[in-house]
């Protein structure tokens, strides 16, 4: 039988316990807290400079998922609308339409459709896409540069390092505010 | 003594595993990033031009005095260029007449027929005299404009304004006479399509205002009302046609009313038959860099060319082959 005495002292000991328990739980906690949410994918995500991309052909095999998160992206705003597209079409081609064998994309991944004479729009299929960018070469050699590349962040897991960002020849691959996550050309410019 | 020696001999294999990981690491991202491109544009046919084509030979080459150069004019043995934001007259051995940096953004340049200088200052016109003063600064055509070319004739100066995109004809006043936008025609009513900043207007001998349509890639012919009176010109890799969109980037006219043309994207010269069949190549791709912008042109007298190269930052005067 304890006497009240002891059973206060224990009471005692048992709140220091417990109080040291819960004090030692709540840093830990704490500090796990602020460490996810310093890590928290969601704050830097990755992207490509379309300034920088000299069309590597690296983010269509170097990233860890297949096919690629990196898509072709056409920024309107910038297109021509034009008959013979560079980035559409192969150097050299002789007719104008929408044969397989016209196509540059390997994955004919850019729908051609007529809108109204002179024009003819151009626009990507993100599925069929693998990010190669040899449209946005074409593109850039024979026209405005509208078409380029970008991660595109529903797709990328956001990696801690960035598999293309570590094989691109031109440190085109950098981390970017999530909130600023896409660099689209015509909304960014190279100033 | 033997436990000592044990260490050194861990520590080592570990130092040597590790400079082998980090070392390894290093060459193997070095190697793929050299790689070569499996996905490349293959522009080797398209750059190549049948040697009997080319009729030309390069014969002089004059070092540009200021960074950015943009445009340039021929008349009378003087080559006037507008750099970014300098004027600079000079003559056909490279002899300095004047110089002058313009607070302004240059984007044109064009001799009048008395040898004074229109200077396309983005979106208004400057007139200086040959020895580089000011004479006229005339009012703004739009905020949004943005001068591309200039071409003068007898009383009458058009300004080609690809921002419009419209061109908009002047007296030497500066008084705005008209101004049209390509539209009316019989076919469609899409007037003139200038992707970017390309859209370059030039006078032929008989006095007749030519037109870069080079969202079409045509050069038109147009009354100076504006109305359309005739065309030529279309959308093609080989030789016979404009690659891409935005061309003939530049033009310009010989005495005989044959156009030599400029490419941006596959940069190349050619020259075309007044009635526009292609009937030589003045430069090839291959004579110019790989990433080269688009070279302005001038005509002299004898019908050598003046080619503005932006990226060698030199002019190159190219004369025909004795035949």
């Amino acid at each position: 039988m304890k006497t009240k005495e002891e059973n206060k002292t224990l009471e005692r000991r048992d709140f220091i316990q417990s109080t040291a328990r819960i004090s030692l739980a709540l840093c830990i906690g704490g500090l796990g807290g602020l460490v996810a949410s310093k890590s928290k994918a969601g704050d830097y995500v990755w992207q490509i400079d379309p300034f920088k991309c000299t069309q590597c052909g690296r983010c269509a095999d170097e990233c860890v998922l297949t096919p690629s998160a990196v898509k072709c992206i056409h920024a309107l705003q910038l297109c021509g609308y034009c008959d013979l597209c560079g980035g559409y079409f192969k150097p050299g081609v002789m007719d104008l339409n929408t044969g397989g064998e016209n196509q540059l994309c390997p994955t004919a991944a850019i729908k051609r459709s007529f809108i109204e004479e002179p024009f003819f729009e151009y626009t990507i299929d993100e599925d069929l896409c693998i990010g190669c960018g040899i449209c946005v070469e074409g593109c850039s050699s024979f026209g405005n540069g509208s078409l380029h590349l970008q991660i595109v962040h529903d797709l990328c897991v956001n990696c801690n390092q960035c598999a293309i960002a570590q094989m691109c020849p031109s440190d085109a691959i950098s981390r970017v505010p999530a909130d600023k996550a896409y660099k689209v050309k015509g909304d960014f410019t190279n100033t | 003594m033997m436990k000592k020696n044990w260490i050194y001999v861990v520590l080592i294999i570990f130092g040597t595993l590790i400079a082998y990981i980090i070392l390894g690491d290093v060459f193997k991202n070095d190697m793929q990033k050299t790689s070569k491109n499996p996905y490349a544009l293959d522009l080797v046919d398209v750059r190549k031009v049948d040697p009997s084509m080319i009729k030309y030979h390069e014969t002089k080459r004059i070092g540009v005095a200021f960074p950015n150069p943009k445009a340039l004019d021929y008349s009378n043995g003087l080559i006037v260029i507008a750099y970014s934001n300098h004027l600079q007259l000079i003559d056909t051995m490279g002899r300095e007449f004047f110089n002058k940096p313009i607070d302004e953004t240059l984007t044109a340049i064009s001799f009048s027929p008395d040898g004074k200088i229109f200077l396309g200052c983005k979106n208004h016109i400057q007139l200086y005299d040959n020895s580089g003063n000011l004479l006229q600064k005339w009012d703004m055509i739009d905020s949004s404009s943005y001068i591309t070319s200039i071409a003068c004739k007898e009383n009458t100066v058009f300004v080609a304004d690809a921002g419009g995109p419209k061109i908009y004809r002047y007296n030497y006043k500066g008084d705005l006479l008209n101004s049209f936008d390509g539209t009316g025609r019989l076919e469609s009513d899409y007037g003139f399509i200038v992707p970017s900043a390309h859209f370059d207007i030039d006078i032929d001998p008989d006095n007749q205002l030519w037109i870069a349509n080079t969202g079409l890639q045509q050069i038109e012919n147009y009354t100076d009302e504006g109305i359309l009176r005739g065309y030529w010109g279309e959308p093609s890799f080989t030789l016979k046609g404009f690659s891409g969109c935005c061309n003939p980037a530049n033009f310009s006219i010989l005495s005989n009313g044959s156009f030599v043309t400029c490419e941006k994207g596959l940069v190349r010269i050619k020259v075309y038959l007044p009635s526009g069949e292609v009937e030589s190549v003045v430069a090839a791709p291959d004579d110019f860099d790989a990433d080269s912008s688009p070279a302005d042109l001038a005509v002299d007298e004898d019908d050598n060319i003046y080619v503005l190269d932006v990226s060698r930052k030199m002019i190159r005067k190219f004369e025909r082959n004795k035949s």
